[in-house]
């Protein structure tokens, strides 16, 4: 392979990955926390992208688009907070088996209610035409789009890592990740944290809706599966409860699928989906507690 | 300063303090002994406000401080250094440090200046503030659980086994600490194991068993009581 295609390939590759890697770091939070796989972080992932298509689309398509980009964020944001607030702080205290099946009956509620309100079927979301923009440098020719979605993980996870490393407020997220009630011990407020987390959480995954759906170009009820679940895998592979190792994995993840898209023949490429869980069961067979020893062993 | 009065405390269906009453006076250094599962560390945790009560009271300072949430507990002043010292992974002895001092960190320049003084105090932690606190040893954690307490400016430091697992020889600078500190201010609750040498040094003594009370007075007559320490704490030194 020559230098041009090595480079193509990282560029998708970190594109890719870095996609993967926000996804898998807003659930990482979460679960790092409250030990909680909120699986109504897809549903976030859908909200942002029917408030691109509502805003973008229907309400005022001549908006410019980091207008609706904005707005899109915003309202994952406030549904992630929303959502602590209405769903997960009740149940806290229960038993987690409740926190787990509270999060899947958000997930359904959401999906439906978006069936109900919105539509069944695919809508269209308005994308930029700079997204499908090429830039040339040399022989490489890469998407406007795949840039913007490379540059964008790599801010946000410096963002995040100087929030975390050099803020109070961040050691306090990292400690409750940690030992939750140690944190509180030490007069962290609970409630505090669980907001700070599920609002990073909201963001990322407001975030990650601008480049998923920008690949897709349409947005239906359930387009937050596939996310909810390659962050879950992610996270999985890295190290579950091990903030590191959802970036790690989900790089990882990022990576194989780019690398299958290349090296797979075209007639098994459609089979790419079962090699990449393919790989991520050998990895677990010889390290089922994930790459970066995630703290969390046994409660897989 | 700190009285639990008739605490019964447990965990969903096992209860842990059956009618536990327990009074530490301002400058005393008060041991709660006994054998292993006899609730003291739920005591503790009850104070701490890890643990609810489902009867009893707790004051402190004449203020009623039952049922509060930990992060209410350490605001008045109550600090908890906890079994297993629970430093925080991930972070650096230093981080571990200021997260100690999270209540005061409106005041940045007192915070400054109690983690100077923490590294005066054991120059261990200041040799490694850069570390991660899961890297040190075992002694030496336990300097850093207890230096992070100390960063809340605590006027009750309780101490959940200070001495478990640690070789001999720190065992004896653990206990020089608890009394420097007393010496320094700070009242002390002390669980232990190390009955020994935790009724030398403390003021007055209760023995816990199955969640009740069953010896309290001045640490030396405890230490005389060799019938009810060989009835209670079988086995420990």
């Amino acid at each position: 392979m020559d230098l041009n295609g090595i480079l193509q390939f990282l560029i998708y590759a970190l594109s890719l990955g870095g996609l993967y890697a926000l996804m898998a770091l807003g659930l990482a939070l979460i679960y790092g926390i409250l030990d909680l796989v909120n699986f109504a972080y897809g549903e976030i992932v859908m909200v942002a992208g029917y408030t691109m298509y509502v805003l973008g689309y229907v309400l005022f398509p001549e908006l410019a688009w980091s207008v609706v980009a904005i707005a899109a964020v915003v309202i994952a944001v406030a549904s992630s907070l929303l959502l602590e607030r209405v769903a997960f702080r009740p149940v806290r205290d229960a038993d987690p088996n409740t926190m787990l099946i509270t999060s899947f009956a958000v997930s359904t509620f959401l999906q439906n209610s978006a069936i109900l309100f919105i539509a069944p079927r695919p809508r269209p979301v308005r994308f930029p035409v700079f997204f499908s923009q090429v830039v040339r440098v040399g022989d490489l020719v890469v998407s406007k789009g795949d840039l913007l979605s490379l540059l964008t993980s790599l801010a946000m996870l410096g963002i995040l890592t100087i929030f975390m490393r050099r803020t109070i407020l961040g050691s306090a997220l990292r400690a409750a990740a940690s030992d939750f009630t140690m944190t509180r011990l030490l007069g962290i407020r609970a409630n505090l944290i669980i907001a700070i987390a599920f609002a990073i959480s909201g963001c990322l995954a407001g975030v990650v809706s601008l480049f998923w759906i920008g690949r897709i170009g349409t947005v239906m009820p359930n387009v937050g599966l596939t996310p909810v679940l390659i962050a879950f895998v992610a996270s999985v592979v890295g190290g579950l409860g091990s903030l590191e190792g959802a970036v790690i994995g989900g790089y990882l993840i990022g990576f194989s699928t780019i690398a299958l898209n290349i090296v797979l023949p075209s007639k098994v490429l459609h089979f790419r989906q079962a090699v990449l869980f393919g790989i991520v069961i050998l990895i677990l067979l010889f390290r089922p507690e994930g790459l970066t020893h995630g703290t969390t062993e046994e409660k897989l | 300063m700190l009285v639990l009065d008739n605490i019964y405390a447990g965990y969903d269906a096992i209860e842990a303090l059956h009618g536990v009453s327990i009074r530490v006076e301002r400058g005393e250094i008060v041991a709660l002994v006994g054998p292993n599962g006899a609730g003291k560390s739920s005591t503790l945790m009850t104070i701490a406000g890890v643990l609810k009560p489902r009867d009893g009271t707790i004051t402190f300072k004449g203020e009623s401080i039952v049922g509060l949430p930990p992060e209410d507990i350490i605001r008045k002043s109550i600090a908890l250094v906890p079994e297993g010292r629970r430093i925080l992974s991930g972070l650096t002895v230093e981080e571990n440090l200021r997260l100690g001092a999270a209540i005061h960190r409106s005041n940045p320049t007192q915070v400054q200046r109690d983690l100077e003084e923490m590294c005066t105090r054991f120059p261990i932690l200041g040799e490694r503030l850069n570390q991660l606190g899961v890297t040190l040893s075992g002694g030496e954690q336990q300097q850093l659980a207890i230096a992070r307490a100390l960063m809340s400016r605590p006027s009750l430091l309780m101490l959940d086994e200070p001495s478990l697992g640690l070789a001999p020889q720190l065992v004896e600078g653990i206990f020089e600490l608890v009394r420097q500190l007393r010496k320094s201010g700070v009242t002390i609750l002390l669980v232990e194991q190390n009955v020994e040498r935790t009724l030398e040094i403390a003021d007055r003594a209760y023995l816990l068993s199955k969640g009740q009370i069953v010896f309290e007075g001045p640490a030396k007559e405890l230490r005389q009581r060799v019938d009810v320490i060989s009835a209670y704490l079988r086995g420990a030194r």
